[in-house]
């Protein structure tokens, strides 16, 4: 090939471009394009599962999507198009990128529904960074999950500490009330409502210490209201 | 002996040497753009000379230039300018030499051109051996069909 004999007679310069500053470059493909490259390699058919490069992925997604400059020319949504079949309905996501969203793309990866069963909801009709907030309409599966249907990452919320004081659960109504992406921290914060009925248990047996584990919890206030013991928490 | 005029010390010049042995005067502040020159500097402060070992006069040049014109127009135009090889080269002298910006410039150039290329192309440019085997291949590209609408031809 023309190209390296010319390098190896200019002598000590390689074109060798080691992992970490292809990983940047990769960073700022389309998800279309980064699919279509897993037939380069085997390594490049591994990238999403490559932490190195999930770092860097992310990284670029939220810098672009929070960032203040008219570089946003790749903004992207994810649509989800439900169609009432005779016995089912056929849900199908899209990402839709693209100065007018122009770029329509089918997401293949199918809804978690090994996690979560078949009636999901994706909490607050929307994606931060390309991440769905998911949950189950059906109680007993209620598990609260982040997952990237690009990617197919999924991360389960462990249950919050109070959901453990079951000698006070009488009623049990876990509302999320919201998804977001905390710039400051780095991380992302899913608002949970829960509300309790308390029947004559006195209080010096529920202790409300701050817990925090990945990601971080807090519970930052409770209220009395009428005998019921209402907490927000944070987490 | 260090210059005590700090009015004067953006004038002071310093001299980089490329790994062809091609010399170039710069001043001091536009060398101290260059992290790794920062650290050379900051390490002995007498230096006139700084080696870089590792990137051609040709690309120095660039580099330099690079660092007294950027500005949002000037990086606009600037990476039109280089075939692929150049542009790589580039990223590695600009990642060797520690220049953020300019780092950040190469690497959206390049994935901009290789943004609606084939498989085949990617290879060539980063000089990449295909290790699946053909069956994984098909598969791949059966399960990614959707990936493949709208390609550039090579």
């Amino acid at each position: 090939m023309e190209k390296s004999v010319t390098l190896t007679i200019m002598g000590k310069v390689s074109k060798h471009i080691p992992d970490d500053i292809l990983f940047s470059i990769l960073s700022k493909l389309s998800l279309k394009s980064l699919n279509r490259f897993k037939c380069v390699s085997k390594s490049w058919s591994m990238l999403f599962k490559n932490p190195c490069f999930m770092r860097i992925y992310r990284d670029h997604i939220i810098h672009r999507n929070h960032s203040d400059h008219d570089d946003n020319d790749d903004a992207s949504l994810i649509l989800r198009h439900i169609v009432q079949a005779p016995r089912e309905l056929q849900i199908s996501l899209y990402l839709v990128s693209g100065d007018n969203f122009e770029n329509k793309v089918k997401l293949d990866t199918p809804l978690p529904s090994q996690e979560l069963g078949q009636k999901i909801i994706i909490v607050g009709i929307v994606s931060i960074n390309g991440i769905l907030c998911l949950t189950s309409m059906v109680v007993a599966d209620r598990k609260v999950v982040l997952w990237n249907p690009a990617t197919d990452e999924l991360k389960v919320i462990p249950p919050s500490p109070v959901e453990y004081i079951t000698s006070f659960r009488i009623f049990f109504l876990p509302q999320i009330h919201g998804f977001g992406y905390d710039g400051v921290k780095d991380d992302y914060k899913v608002l949970r409502y829960v509300q309790y009925n308390q029947f004559g248990i006195s209080y010096e047996h529920v202790r409300w210490n701050k817990r925090s584990y990945e990601p971080s919890w807090e519970i930052y206030r409770e209220v009395t209201r009428g005998g019921n013991l209402i907490l927000k928490c944070l987490c | 002996m260090a210059e005590e005029k700090s009015q004067a010390s953006s004038s002071k010049m310093l001299t980089l040497k490329a790994s062809d042995g091609v010399l170039f005067e710069v001043e001091l502040n536009i060398a101290k753009e260059m992290k790794t020159v920062q650290a050379y500097i900051d390490d002995c402060e007498d230096i006139e000379t700084i080696p870089i070992p590792n990137v051609l006069g040709k690309h120095l040049a660039i580099v330099i230039e690079y660092i007294k014109k950027t500005n949002e127009e000037y990086d606009a135009e600037f990476e039109k300018q280089w075939n692929m090889d150049d542009l790589q080269l580039l990223l590695l002298a600009a990642n060797y030499l520690n220049i953020s910006g300019l780092q950040e410039c190469l690497c959206k150039a390049i994935a901009k051109r290789i943004e609606n290329k084939s498989p085949e192309y990617v290879r060539k440019v980063f000089n990449i051996e295909n290790d699946h085997s053909p069956e994984e291949e098909a598969k791949l590209r059966k399960e990614y069909k959707w990936a493949f609408e709208g390609v550039d031809k090579d």
